[in-house]
């Protein structure tokens, strides 16, 4: 009885462990909503979690996705590590007319986007058809804000929000 | 008033004058679209040369000088332009109701998610659809009570994303709602296992439908119940949530499961 015992709090542990990027993703979508940001998008495989929100009344955004992808794997490395995660964000804007003119532009940006090599905290801006994506990620610790099955959303909430701020102000200019 | 019979001197399109003729000629001219409307006429007695759509007479519909002309005849250009806007306008808006019935059932699920965080859940584990098999549009969602480690489950399938078929009878949602506990003691979890293998035989369960599933590996058994669910009772036509509502039912299902489990495996 007492093997079976250790054995079962072994996993529970293990999977609390596991569990931290869904922890997060737990709060930010309660944390978001309470913001007034309306989550309409939550999907999620073994280690990536993608949170689509609309923000009521923006002028800019026609929405906004998170995307949370655990890098750091299970277990041991866990352990020594920390929980290395990937946070992306990408700020979502739709003009409700594209000529063809625009159409040109925005490929060639894209293009040229193709050869560039992806570094954190870099905003790319990518296009499709009437939708104008900004793009950018964050190598973050997620350790900094989980605490066991404690999160101190007190900083992440404000940074997830000065992210997505600051991919609008990158978006505003195209706007029409 | 001029009469038809009256005859007119007209100047065609090269500036050269023209007639005399009887103005109902030159008035079929432009009816043909073969004079501009803005034609000028003089007569015999007339002070000064007048454009003939200034003189009150029927000259028909505008005639177009081509065919583009023709399809745009009868608008200004602002009349052209709100129609497009207009109708893009309304494309938008179909393509949001499109949109929208296939976030509805995830708006829901985000309003789960913050119904449990705020009581003090924690979210521990997440999955979707293509994961599993013949499931698609489902959801799973599984979370833990910090202090007890007792767990609560929300799986959700849209069953009507079709916008033509929620139109018709709503957005519904199946969804299985389970309570699950850690039970200390193996010959009980599996004993568990055994009634889950019996309710692994229902193909297609009705709502209301009890059942215990068990995770040997963490040591957890778990029971719980299959109902449908009306989306729209919880979710507005802007993805406004109601949680308290959420929170009032899943509390409910909640309430029932845990005491499903403790009566068969005791309390914590």
């Amino acid at each position: 009885m007492g093997l079976f015992n250790a054995m079962t709090n072994y996993a529970h542990k293990s999977e609390l462990r596991e569990s931290k990027d869904e922890i997060v993703c737990g709060l930010i979508v309660a944390g978001l909503s309470h913001e007034g940001w309306r989550p309409f998008r939550i999907t999620a495989d073994a280690d990536k979690q993608t949170m689509g929100f609309k923000i009521p009344g923006d002028d800019v955004l026609s929405a906004v996705y998170l995307m949370v992808d655990r890098r750091s794997g299970s277990g041991s490395i866990s352990q020594t590590m920390g929980s290395r995660t990937v946070i992306g964000f990408t700020a979502e804007m739709r003009n409700k007319v594209t000529d063809p003119d625009d159409l040109a532009i925005m490929w060639k940006t894209d293009f040229a986007n193709l050869f560039r090599m992806p570094v954190a905290g870099e905003v790319r801006i990518n296009h499709q058809l009437n939708t104008v994506n900004a793009r950018t990620y964050h190598l973050v610790n997620l350790d900094d804000y989980v605490k066991g099955a404690t999160v101190d959303t007190s900083a992440l909430l404000p940074w997830i929000v000065q992210q997505v701020n600051s991919l609008k102000e990158q978006l505003r200019p195209l706007k029409k | 008033m001029i009469e038809p019979t009256q005859p007119v001197h007209w100047v065609d399109a090269g500036g050269q004058q023209q007639g005399p003729a009887p103005l109902s000629t030159v008035v079929d001219q432009v009816k043909a679209g073969q004079l501009p409307r803005s034609t000028h006429v003089w007569w015999q007695g007339a002070e000064n040369w007048t454009a003939i759509d200034r003189l009150g007479l029927d000259l028909g519909q505008p005639v177009a000088a081509t065919a583009s002309a023709a399809l745009m005849s009868g608008m200004s250009d602002q009349e052209l332009d709100d129609a497009f806007i207009d109708l893009v306008g309304r494309s938008w808006e179909m393509y949001k109701e499109t949109e929208f019935a296939t976030s509805i059932d995830e708006a829901m699920l985000g309003g789960v998610i913050t119904a449990l965080v705020d009581c003090g859940f924690v979210l521990i584990d997440m999955e979707t659809a293509s994961l599993w098999a013949g499931a698609a549009g489902s959801h799973r969602l599984r979370f833990e009570e910090p202090a007890d480690h007792s767990r609560v489950n929300v799986s959700l399938q849209h069953l009507t994303p079709d916008p033509a078929v929620a139109k018709m009878i709503g957005h519904r949602a199946s969804a299985v709602i389970g309570y699950g506990q850690r039970v200390p003691e193996f010959s009980k979890v599996g004993n568990a296992i055994k009634q889950e293998m019996q309710s692994s035989f229902i193909a297609s369960p009705e709502p209301g439908t009890v059942t215990f599933d068990a995770d040997i590996s963490s040591g957890y058994v778990y029971a719980q119940i299959d109902l449908l669910l009306e989306i729209e009772r919880y979710v507005d036509d802007h993805l406004d949530v109601d949680h308290d509502l959420l929170r009032r039912h899943v509390a409910s299902v909640i309430y029932t499961m845990k005491t499903f489990i403790q009566a068969r495996f005791g309390g914590q």
